[in-house]
C-alpha cells in the first residue's frame, strides 16, 4: 500500500489547468504514462485475492452551434470532459462498476477507490467457461498493429478553431436569404487498459472532428445538409461545407409527392455508411442474423463463410491504420483488432468474435466492424443519374433500426428530401420516404459503386432507447451506390 | 415478513430515524454500492449522500464568483446530488448509486458557453469558469454586425428552499422492509396464479421500483440562490407470461395501472389498492392469454391507446416540436426543424383533435408555501403531485402550470430565459391577437451536468370529464385494435413512428375476440393527431417516465414524466413484422 507515494499524481492537475486556461499545447487527455500510473494506483488498492483489469478512459469534447444566414443568433458552446476509471468487481446482478472523476489529487483519488472498494465484493479470479478452452496466458502475448489516430491541429481547433469555423460558415450565407445552423465538435480521447497480470496493457489515443451545415429557406420549403468528418480539424474545409449544402438546397425546393414503391436507388455515401454501420451486428458469430444459415443452432455450427453473400463487386474491410479513418487496434478488453477482410468480392471471408468464443471456433477474435471500409468503383454520381431510367436519388437517412435481425430487414425514413431521376436527368425534388429494406439484399442489387471516402454522419440525436451512441461515431469509408429495387414503402409524411 | 404489519404507522415511525453521524462522503461523481439482501440497516447509510446543502450552496455562490473574476458579465450553475435506489428482490442484492454533476453557464456581449462536470468541488468549478470564458470570448469569433443577440429574459431575483412532500423517506427504511415491500402480498397472487396455472396459463408479476431522492441548487449571477430537495418513485410492475420477453410477435405482458411514477415517499405504495391493482392485471392477462391468436389484414383501423401509450405518443411528437429553441430553427442540424412552428402554424391555430389539451405540470396549490392545503382523504392527498416537481425550474423561474395545447389549438410555447426575447423575431407568431406566447414558468429543465433545456420534468393530457373506461373506449370501437402497453418510438425529426412490443387485441362488435400476431402499428405524426376520436376519463391515465432526447454535442437525456388518459384514433395503419423462416440471399 505504500506505491502510492512514489507515483506522481500532478498530471491531473495540469490536466483541469489545460481545460481552464485553454492553451494550444494543453494535451488535454493523459497520456500512456499518466493513465497507466492511474491504473497501477488503483489496482494496488483493491481488495481481494485477484487484482481486475483496470481500464481508464480521457475524453474531452468541444463543441459550438450557431443559427447561421438570414437570421444568424449568437453561437453556443458546450465543453464536456470526463476521466473515468473501471474495473470489474460484483454489483448485485451487474458485473461491472464506473467510477467518473474529476478528481485531481492523489488523496481524493485514494479516498474515491477506497470508498468503492468498501461498497463492493471483492472481485473474484474469472473461471473458464465451461465452453471454452480459453488460456489466459494468451493475452500477455498480444501485440497490436501500429496507428496514427491523433492529431495535435484538433486539439489546438478546441481552443482557437471553433468561432472561426462557424464564421466561415455564417460567411457562406452572408447575403443570401437561406436560413441555416451549423454545427462544429471536436473530440479527443485516450483508452488505457491495465490487464490483471499487471504487466500487459494497451492504449489507444485519438482525436476526431466533424462540421455540419443544413440550410432551409425562409417558407422550410427547401432544405439541404451538408458535413465533413475527420481526425484532422484542419482538413475540414467550412467554405466548402456551405457550398453543399446550399448547393442541395437549391436542388431541394418545392419538393412534391411521390409514388411510393420500388425504385432504383442512387445511394450518396452517407446513406451507403449509415447502411453499413447498421450492418455491424451480423458479424458476430452469436447474432441472429443472415450470415446464418437456416440449419445454424448453436455456436460452432457451420455458418455462411466462404459462400457468397453479396454482389462480387463488394468488398468490405477494417483496417485500424485505414489513413482515412482507423480506430483503436484493440478492443475493449484489450484483445488485438487485426486487418480484417469481412467480405471479399462478395464472399463472406470473416465473423467477429470475443475472445471467449473466438478461441473455441479456432477463429481470429476480433470486434464487430463499426468501422469499416467499402471498396468503390468507377462510377461517379452524375454517371449514375445519367445511366438511371427511373430513381431516386437519398442524401442520407434518419431512424434507420434493425426491426428483424434474422433478416436484416431495416427501416427509417429519408431526410432533407429526394431526387427523382427520370430519363437520366434530375426531374424534380420529392418529400422524404419511409425506407423498409435489408441491407444484405440491397447489397446483392448492386448497379454501380463510386469513389469512396469517409461518411459524415452528422449530429443527429440518438433514438431515446439507446444511449449508447455518442458522437463521435467510428468512421466509416464507402461509396456512392447505385441500386436496383429499393424499397420506398410509404410518403414519410402520408396525409 | 407479513403484508399486514407493513401498516403505515410503522412507516411514519421508522421515518423519524436521523442519519445522525453521517461524514460527507469523498466527493464523486457517480458511485454504486450494491446491498446486501437481508439487513436491517436503513439504505442511505450504505452510501452516504455526497454533500450537505450547504456545502453546495457554498460551492454555487463561488462558482459564479469564479466566472464573474474571470470576465463573466452573467452566470449561472446548477449543482447537486442525486441518489436513486433499486430494491433487490429474492436473491438480487439491490443497488444504491450517488451521482454528482454540476452545470455551469457563462455569457459574454451575448455569446454563451457551457461546461458540466460530473465532480463539484471548488477547483473544479473554478477550473470550469475560466474555460467557460475563454470558449464563449473564442466563439466571439463568430459574432458578425447582422447575428442578433439576444438578451436573457428578465425574471425576479428569487431565494429560498423547498421540499418535495414526502412523508415517509424511502431511504431511511431498511433493506429488509424494502425486501417486504415488494414481496409484500405475494401470498395474496399465489391464489389467482395457480387458479389460471390449472387452465395451463402460466403469468408471473415483476416488479422493478425506483425511488429517487435529489439535493439541487441554483445560482445565478442576478442574486438567486435556490436550494430544492425532491424525491419520488418511478414503480413498475409488469405481469406476463414467462417468455413474453423472448417474443416478438405476440407478446403477453400487461402494465399495471396505478403504479407510475409520483414524487412522494413510502406512502405513495402504501395504499389499499396497490395489490388489488396487481391482481387485476393479472386476470386480465390471463384472459388475452386464453384468446387465440391470429393475423389481420393490413390496413388502416380505429385504434385504442391505453394510458401509458397515448403518453409516449404525445410526449415524443407534441413536446419536441413545442419546444422554441426548435421553433426558431436551433435544431435544425441537429434533430430538425418543428412541425409546429411559422409559417405553416401559428399560436391560435387548430393542430390537432379538439378533443387533445396539453399542459406543463405545475405545482399542485397546496405544495406551493403560503396556499391551504386541500382535504385529504384516506391519508392520501386528492391529485398525486407529479414526478419530478419542484418550486423552481432550472432557470431560476417559480413553476407553474403552462397550458401548451387547449381543446386543440396551439396556444402556447415552451420557451427558457435563453429563448424567450427571441420571440419577437418570429413574425407573426400568433395568428389570433399578435401577441407572443411562451411564458416562463417550470419549462427549463437539465439533468446534471447538462445544459437546460425546455423539456419540463411533467407534461400530462387532460381526460375527459365524463365517464369513459378503458372497456368503454373499446365498447365503442366496433370493429378495431386496443393496443395495451408497448413502446412508441417517433424520429427525431418527429416524422412518424411505430409501436412495438406490445398487445394488440382485436375487436369486434365491441368484443376482445383474439390477439393478433405478427403486426405493429405505423403512424404519420401530423395525420394521427388529426385523427384522435376519444378520450378516456382521468382512470385511464397513465404515467411513463422517459427519457427525452435533448440533440447537441454530448446529447442529454433528461427524465420527464408523461401523463395522459386512453384514446381513440382512426385510420391507423397496421402492418406486418417482416416474415419469419429461413432467409435466403437474393442473388
Amino acid at each position: 500500500m505504500c506505491a502510492h507515494r512514489s507515483l506522481d499524481f500532478s498530471f491531473l492537475a495540469r490536466r483541469a489547468d489545460a481545460a481552464a486556461t485553454a492553451t494550444t499545447t494543453s494535451r488535454r487527455v493523459l497520456t500512456r504514462q499518466e493513465a497507466e500510473t492511474l491504473a497501477k494506483y488503483v489496482q494496488t488498492l483493491i481488495r481481494g485475492e485477484w487484482r481486475p483489469p483496470v481500464t481508464v478512459t480521457s475524453a474531452v469534447t468541444a463543441a459550438a452551434i450557431q443559427r447561421v444566414g438570414a437570421t444568424s443568433q449568437a453561437p453556443q458552446g458546450a465543453d464536456v470532459d470526463e476521466l473515468r476509471v473501471t474495473w470489474p468487481t460484483l454489483l448485485g446482478s451487474y458485473n461491472s462498476v464506473n467510477v467518473d472523476t474529476n478528481v485531481h489529487d492523489a488523496a481524493t483519488l485514494r479516498r474515491v477507490i477506497e470508498r468503492v472498494a468498501a461498497t463492493q465484493t471483492p472481485p473474484r479470479p474469472p473461471t473458464l467457461d465451461d465452453d471454452t478452452d480459453a488460456d489466459p496466458s494468451l493475452i500477455s502475448h498480444f501485440t497490436y498493429l501500429p496507428v496514427a489516430l491523433w492529431h495535435d491541429t484538433t486539439i489546438a481547433g478546441m481552443t482557437q478553431g471553433r468561432g472561426a469555423a462557424l464564421a466561415a460558415l455564417h460567411a457562406s450565407l452572408r447575403g443570401t436569404a437561406w436560413h441555416g445552423m451549423g454545427t462544429v465538435a471536436l473530440a479527443a480521447q485516450s483508452y488505457f487498459l491495465l490487464t490483471d497480470d499487471g504487466a500487459t496493457t494497451a492504449y489507444g489515443e485519438m482525436t476526431d472532428s466533424e462540421m455540419s451545415l443544413s440550410v432551409r429557406s425562409a417558407d422550410g420549403a427547401a432544405v439541404g445538409w451538408s458535413s465533413q468528418a475527420h481526425r484532422n480539424w484542419q482538413q475540414l474545409d467550412p467554405a466548402h461545407v456551405a457550398h453543399e449544402a446550399i448547393a442541395a438546397a437549391e436542388q431541394h425546393r418545392n419538393p412534391v409527392r411521390a409514388e411510393p414503391g420500388r425504385y432504383t436507388a442512387i445511394l450518396s455515401a452517407t446513406a451507403v455508411g449509415q447502411l453499413l454501420r447498421a450492418m455491424a451486428y451480423a458479424y458476430n458469430v452469436r447474432s441472429d442474423s443472415p450470415f446464418n444459415p437456416p440449419t445454424y443452432r448453436k455456436l460452432g455450427d457451420r455458418d455462411r463463410r466462404g459462400e457468397r453473400v453479396f454482389d462480387p463487386r463488394i468488398t468490405l474491410s477494417t483496417d485500424p491504420a485505414d489513413p482515412d479513418g482507423g480506430d483503436y487496434p484493440f478492443s475493449d478488453d484489450g484483445v488485438p483488432s487485426p486487418t480484417t477482410t469481412w467480405v471479399a468480392q462478395g464472399v463472406l471471408k470473416a465473423r467477429s468474435a470475443g475472445l471467449d468464443d473466438a478461441l473455441p471456433l479456432g477463429i481470429t477474435p476480433r470486434k464487430n466492424p463499426v468501422s469499416i471500409r467499402m471498396q468503390g468503383g468507377p462510377t461517379s454520381v452524375d454517371a449514375m443519374i445519367a445511366q438511371c431510367e427511373r430513381g431516386i436519388y437519398v442524401n442520407r437517412f434518419v431512424d434507420l433500426r434493425v426491426i428483424d435481425e434474422h433478416s436484416g430487414t431495416m427501416s427509417g425514413f429519408t431526410r432533407d428530401g429526394c431526387l427523382l431521376i427520370q430519363h437520366g436527368k434530375i426531374a424534380h425534388p420529392v418529400k422524404d420516404f419511409r425506407m423498409f429494406e435489408s441491407p444484405f439484399l440491397v447489397l446483392n442489387r448492386v448497379a454501380a459503386l463510386g469513389t469512396p471516402r469517409r461518411v459524415a454522419f452528422g449530429f443527429i440525436a440518438p433514438q431515446a432507447t439507446d444511449y449508447h451512441e455518442h458522437w463521435p461515431l467510428p468512421p466509416v469509408i464507402a461509396p456512392p451506390m447505385m441500386v436496383t429495387d429499393f424499397n420506398f414503402v410509404a410518403l414519410a409524411d402520408a396525409t | 415478513m407479513n403484508t399486514s404489519s407493513l401498516t403505515r404507522r410503522r412507516f411514519l415511525g421508522q421515518s423519524s430515524l436521523t442519519l445522525a453521524g453521517l461524514a460527507v462522503a469523498p466527493r464523486l461523481g457517480a458511485t454504486v454500492a450494491a446491498l446486501p439482501t437481508r439487513s436491517t440497516r436503513a439504505v442511505a447509510t450504505f452510501l452516504r449522500p455526497a454533500f450537505e446543502p450547504e456545502t453546495l450552496r457554498t460551492l454555487a455562490t463561488g462558482a459564479i464568483d469564479a466566472a464573474l473574476h474571470a470576465g463573466a458579465e452573467w452566470a449561472d450553475i446548477r449543482l447537486g446530488d442525486r441518489r436513486v435506489f433499486r430494491p433487490g428482490a429474492g436473491n438480487l442484492s439491490g443497488e444504491l448509486s450517488v451521482t454528482c454533476g454540476f452545470g455551469l453557464r457563462v455569457r459574454i456581449n451575448g455569446v454563451e458557453a457551457f461546461v458540466g462536470g460530473i465532480d463539484p468541488v471548488p477547483e473544479r468549478l473554478r477550473d470550469a469558469a475560466q474555460s467557460a470564458v475563454a470558449t464563449a470570448r473564442e466563439l466571439a469569433n463568430a459574432v458578425s454586425a447582422e447575428t442578433q443577440l439576444f438578451p436573457l429574459a428578465p425574471v425576479p431575483v428569487v431565494t429560498g428552499e423547498w421540499r418535495a412532500p414526502i412523508e415517509i423517506d424511502p431511504f431511511a427504511l431498511s433493506v429488509d422492509d424494502h425486501a417486504a415491500l415488494l414481496g409484500g402480498g405475494g401470498g395474496a397472487h399465489d391464489g389467482v396464479l395457480s387458479r389460471w396455472r390449472r387452465r395451463g396459463v402460466g403469468i408471473a408479476p415483476g416488479q422493478w421500483w425506483e425511488w429517487v431522492g435529489e439535493t439541487r441548487v441554483f445560482a445565478s449571477s442576478d442574486g438567486s440562490l435556490l436550494t430544492q430537495c425532491l424525491g419520488g418513485v418511478d414503480a413498475n410492475v409488469l405481469v406476463g407470461k414467462s417468455d413474453w420477453r423472448l417474443q416478438r410477435d405476440d407478446v403477453l405482458a400487461l402494465g399495471v395501472d396505478g403504479q407510475h411514477a409520483q414524487t412522494g415517499g413510502v406512502e405513495l405504495v402504501l395504499r389499499p389498492t396497490w395489490f388489488a391493482d396487481i391482481e387485476a392485471a393479472m386476470e386480465e392477462l390471463a384472459r388475452y392469454a386464453t384468446l387465440p391468436g391470429g393475423v389481420l389484414d393490413v390496413g388502416r383501423y380505429a385504434v385504442v391507446l391505453d394510458g401509458p401509450v397515448h403518453a409516449q405518443l404525445l410526449g415524443q411528437t407534441l413536446l419536441p416540436a413545442l419546444s422554441f429553441n426548435r421553433v426558431l430553427g436551433n435544431e435544425l442540424d441537429l434533430s430538425g426543424a418543428s412541425f409546429l412552428a411559422p409559417p405553416d402554424v401559428h399560436v391560435g391555430d387548430q393542430v390537432c383533435s379538439p378533443l387533445l389539451s396539453y399542459r406543463v405540470d405545475g405545482l399542485p396549490d397546496e405544495h406551493v408555501p403560503g396556499h391551504r392545503p386541500n382535504m385529504y382523504r384516506e391519508g392520501m392527498p386528492l391529485e398525486g403531485v407529479p414526478f419530478g416537481a419542484r418550486r423552481w425550474d432550472d432557470d431560476g423561474v417559480p413553476t407553474t402550470t403552462v397550458p401548451l395545447i387547449e381543446r386543440g389549438t396551439l396556444v402556447n410555447y415552451l420557451a427558457s430565459r435563453a429563448t424567450h426575447s427571441a420571440l419577437a423575431t418570429i413574425a407573426p407568431i400568433s395568428s389570433t391577437s399578435g401577441t407572443v406566447s411562451a411564458p416562463l414558468g417550470g419549462i427549463a429543465h437539465a439533468e446534471l451536468a447538462s445544459r437546460p433545456a425546455e423539456r419540463p420534468p411533467s407534461v400530462s393530457a387532460e381526460p375527459a370529464s365524463s365517464a369513459m373506461s378503458l372497456d368503454d373506449l373499446a365498447r365503442h370501437l366496433g370493429h378495431g385494435v386496443l393496443v395495451r402497453g408497448g413502446t412508441v418510438d417517433v424520429d427525431p425529426t418527429g416524422m412518424g413512428g411505430y409501436i412495438y412490443k406490445q398487445m394488440l387485441l382485436e375487436v369486434r362488435g365491441g368484443r376482445i375476440v383474439r390477439r393478433i400476431r405478427g403486426a405493429r402499428l405505423q403512424f404519420s405524426t401530423k395525420r394521427v393527431l388529426r385523427n384522435l376520436v376519444t378520450v378516456g376519463d382521468a382512470r385511464t391515465s397513465g404515467t411513463v417516465l422517459q427519457r427525452s432526447i435533448v440533440p447537441g454535442v454530448p446529447w442529454a437525456f433528461p427524465q420527464q414524466a408523461w401523463t395522459a388518459p386512453a384514446a381513440q384514433y382512426r385510420d391507423v395503419d397496421l402492418v406486418l413484422l417482416p416474415g419469419f423462416g429461413p432467409f435466403s440471399f437474393g442473388a
